[in-house]
Parts: structure tokens; C-alpha cells; sequence
């Protein structure tokens, strides 16, 4: 599971890193992006441009948006399951992201949230899946989901679960549009290596998505 | 202390069917259309109130001159109001407003205590938007809560609204009164709810 993440950069930041693709102006820092807010994706329809999802797939043959909502896919099954096999051949994206949270849970205590990054500290990509959804009044909304896959060493000790993280090398593939069987992109489910990465416990205020401000990812006490 | 919940006044486009006029500043019943959205949320006790202005700027302000409001210019407006919109969500995000009452200049009978019914209803049930359903139709204004504030960023026109309500539905406030949803959108709308 993954319920929560950062993106704390502007439209230049993101544009020095990603250089292959194009970002929208006025890309403004968030510091916890929650279920049902906008995600910044690549899509994967060739074009390489930044856009806007709703966190949160919503399959088509939904009629409550509400009640169908799925933030994140196990990429395990998700090449399988009714839901969501559709996207996974046809409709993916990147989640752009420099950080995630998880949360610690122990018997008895409060779930304590962590924040994880890169250790160089640099934005990656979270693969997704989308679908579009049309509602009987003429709304529409692009809801996406969030890949996870088991957790590597390092968030381990945290959350069995952690979002599939793709290496740069993998995004072309990810990316490639219309249909891919899921036997080649299946090489690409792995989790990303422990090494590259670090946590440090950090404030509950993050439990609510009314904060969004830079001391969320700041370290506390343990 | 909580902080709390702001006010956003819409008024920075220019109509187009009210016959070359600025909207915002007809007079209705002594006072002009802009002024009384800005006082109404002022009397509700939102703090602070921003005002979004962006056609015919100056004179709006003018207009605004005994109020203790503050304004946020927005040069995109002719692109829509989702601009407007967008505009104040930056601005609501950067100051940690825990929600925002979004008031239409052109709805003058909006009573303060609908707006406070709303606030009411939002710290009560800890809805993402609260809307009043005025006489039985959804209307305005809108509470909208901090959570809400990044989505407002990326909405692009009307379809946009409409996929923001299915997918955050409003918990809804019944209101009896009509004129609550009166809108100042005509010229024949104007001599109705306006003139002597």
C-alpha cells in the first residue's frame, strides 16, 4: 500500500531532471499528495507530456466513482484481474514523485508514519495505470493507480508493501503506447534496490491531507 | 488557535450578456453587486477575504476601497474562471487556509448564514465540499476544503467542475429560500432582482 507521497519541486526542477519529457508551467510543491488529488503523470500515449490524473482508478463499468476507487495495484496480479488487466496492457503511466510515506504498525500503538527517499534525494517515477471514466451527466475523470510490489530492504522494516519504483532505463518501455503483452513488461515488477534509498520517522501531521507544507518530511524524534 | 476558513469572491471576468456593463459593479438595491459578495462573506466571518480580479481591475478595487478585503490579481481571467479558480487555490494553499467559501459576485441574496450553515456542516462532518441545495437544486456558494485545493489548480473549464463533483460529491445543505440562488446573469435578470 501506498496512500501517500511527495513531488516538492517546481516546473524547473522537474524539467533539469526529466529532460525527455514536458512539464506543464506552475508546478507547485506538494508535500502530501493523498487519494483523490491530482497526481503529475506521463501518459503513455507517445506524446511525453506532463499531465494531471485524479489519484484513484475508477474501471469504467463504475457507476459510483465513489465506491470504486482503487489507489494502487498489486503488480503481481495486476496484468490479471478483471479491473484492471485493460490498463495494464494498454493504459499506463509514470507518477512522478521525489518521496513517500508508510506507515509503522505495531500492536497496541499508533501507526507512525516514515518518510522515504532517495538517497541522492532526486525525483523518480512510480509506474501507473489509468483509465477514463465517463459518468451519466457527461463528467469525466482520468483516475489512475499506483503500482506496488514487495518491499525491499530498506522499507522492510516499515510496511511489507512499497510502490513499484521504475529505473530510468525501463521508462521507454513503460511508456511504449497502445497495447504490450504483459509478458514484457513483467521483467520490469521488481522492487527498487535498497541501497539507493533512506527513511527517517517524521511528524503524524501528515495523517491528515488538509497539511501540505514543507515540515512534514522533516525528521522527529524516533 | 485554528485558523480560519477564508473567503474567495470571484470577480474577475466580464460578462458577456449584460450589454457592454461590468457586471460587478451594477448597483443593486443601493449597493454595487461586487461590494455586497465582499460584505456578505466579511459578515459571515470568513478571514480574510480575497477578491480575484482581472478585467477592468482598478475600478473594481475602487469599488472595494471601504473593505477590509485583499485582492489577488489574476491575468488569465478571460481564459475562464477556472483561472480565477486556480488562482485562488495557489494563494489558499501558500497562506494554510483549512477551507475556502466560494462566493459568485453575481449572486447578491446569498445570506451570511448560509455561509456559516456551510462552515458549520464542514467542521461537524469533515466533507471535502460542502454546497447548499437551495429549493431543492445544488447552488452556490461552495465550501471547499484544504484537501481539495491542489485539484482546484488543475481544473481547465466546466467540464472540470463537473468531474471534481463526481468525484468529491458534495454533503449538501438544504436552504428554503430561492433568492439565496438568484444570479445577476441578463439584463432582464437584473431589472427583476435589482431595480425598484
Amino acid at each position: 500500500m501506498c496512500g501517500r507521497f511527495t513531488l516538492t519541486l517546481t516546473t524547473e526542477a522537474l524539467q533539469q531532471t526529466f529532460r525527455d519529457f514536458i512539464f506543464p508551467d506552475g508546478i507547485q510543491p506538494r508535500y502530501n499528495i493523498a487519494p483523490g488529488q491530482p497526481i503529475l503523470v506521463i501518459p503513455n500515449d507517445g506524446r511525453k507530456q506532463a499531465t494531471h490524473f485524479l489519484w484513484g482508478f475508477i474501471p469504467s463499468w463504475a457507476k459510483d466513482p465513489q465506491r470504486y476507487r482503487f489507489i494502487n495495484a498489486r503488480a503481481e496480479t495486476a496484468w490479471q484481474k478483471p479491473s484492471f488487466r485493460a490498463a495494464f496492457r494498454r493504459r499506463r503511466c509514470l507518477v512522478l514523485a521525489d518521496g513517500f510515506y508508510e506507515w509503522k504498525r505495531e500492536e497496541g500503538k499508533r501507526a507512525r508514519p516514515f518518510y522515504f527517499t532517495m538517497k541522492d534525494r532526486r525525483p523518480f517515477a512510480i509506474a501507473g495505470i489509468w483509465e477514463h471514466w465517463q459518468g451519466a451527466d457527461g463528467s469525466e475523470i482520468i483516475g489512475s493507480a499506483l503500482l506496488t510490489v514487495s518491499a525491499n530492504a530498506c522499507v522492510a522494516p516499515i510496511h511489507d508493501r512499497m510502490p513499484l519504483i521504475l529505473p530510468p532505463e525501463a521508462y521507454d518501455q513503460w511508456l511504449a503506447p497502445g497495447e504490450q503483452p504483459p509478458e514484457r513488461l513483467r521483467p520490469l515488477l521488481q522492487p527498487y534496490p535498497a541501497e539507493a534509498m533512506q527513511c527517517w520517522p517524521v511528524s503524524p501531521e501528515v495523517n491528515s491531507p488538509r497539511v501540505d507544507a514543507p515540515h512534514l518530511i522533516e525528521a522527529v524524534e524516533a | 488557535m485554528t485558523p480560519s476558513v477564508a473567503g474567495i469572491v470571484l470577480a474577475a471576468g466580464q460578462a458577456k450578456r449584460m450589454e457592454g456593463r461590468l457586471k460587478q459593479l451594477l448597483p443593486c438595491q443601493g449597493e454595487v453587486l461586487v461590494h455586497r459578495a465582499a460584505r456578505v462573506a466579511l459578515e459571515a466571518g470568513l478571514t480574510p477575504v480575497w477578491v480575484v480580479v482581472g478585467a477592468e481591475e482598478a475600478r473594481v478595487r475602487d469599488a472595494l476601497q471601504d473593505l477590509p478585503v485583499q485582492f489577488l490579481s489574476n491575468p488569465h481571467w478571460a481564459e475562464g474562471q477556472s483561472t480565477s479558480v486556480a488562482a485562488a487555490a495557489r494563494q489558499l494553499r501558500a497562506s494554510q487556509a483549512p477551507a475556502a467559501v466560494f462566493l459568485l459576485a453575481d449572486q447578491p441574496f446569498v445570506p451570511p448564514a448560509l455561509i456559516q450553515r456551510l462552515i458549520a456542516a464542514w467542521q461537524a462532518h469533515h466533507a471535502a465540499i460542502v454546497a447548499p441545495r437551495i429549493a431543492g437544486q445544488r447552488g452556490n456558494p461552495v465550501l471547499i476544503s484544504a484537501e481539495i485545493f491542489p485539484l482546484l489548480e488543475t481544473l481547465t473549464g466546466d467540464r472540470g467542475a463537473r468531474a471534481l463533483f463526481a468525484a468529491h460529491p458534495p454533503l449538501e445543505i438544504p436552504w428554503d429560500d430561492p433568492r439565496a440562488r438568484a444570479e445577476i446573469d441578463t439584463p432582464e435578470d437584473y431589472a427583476r432582482w435589482c431595480q425598484p
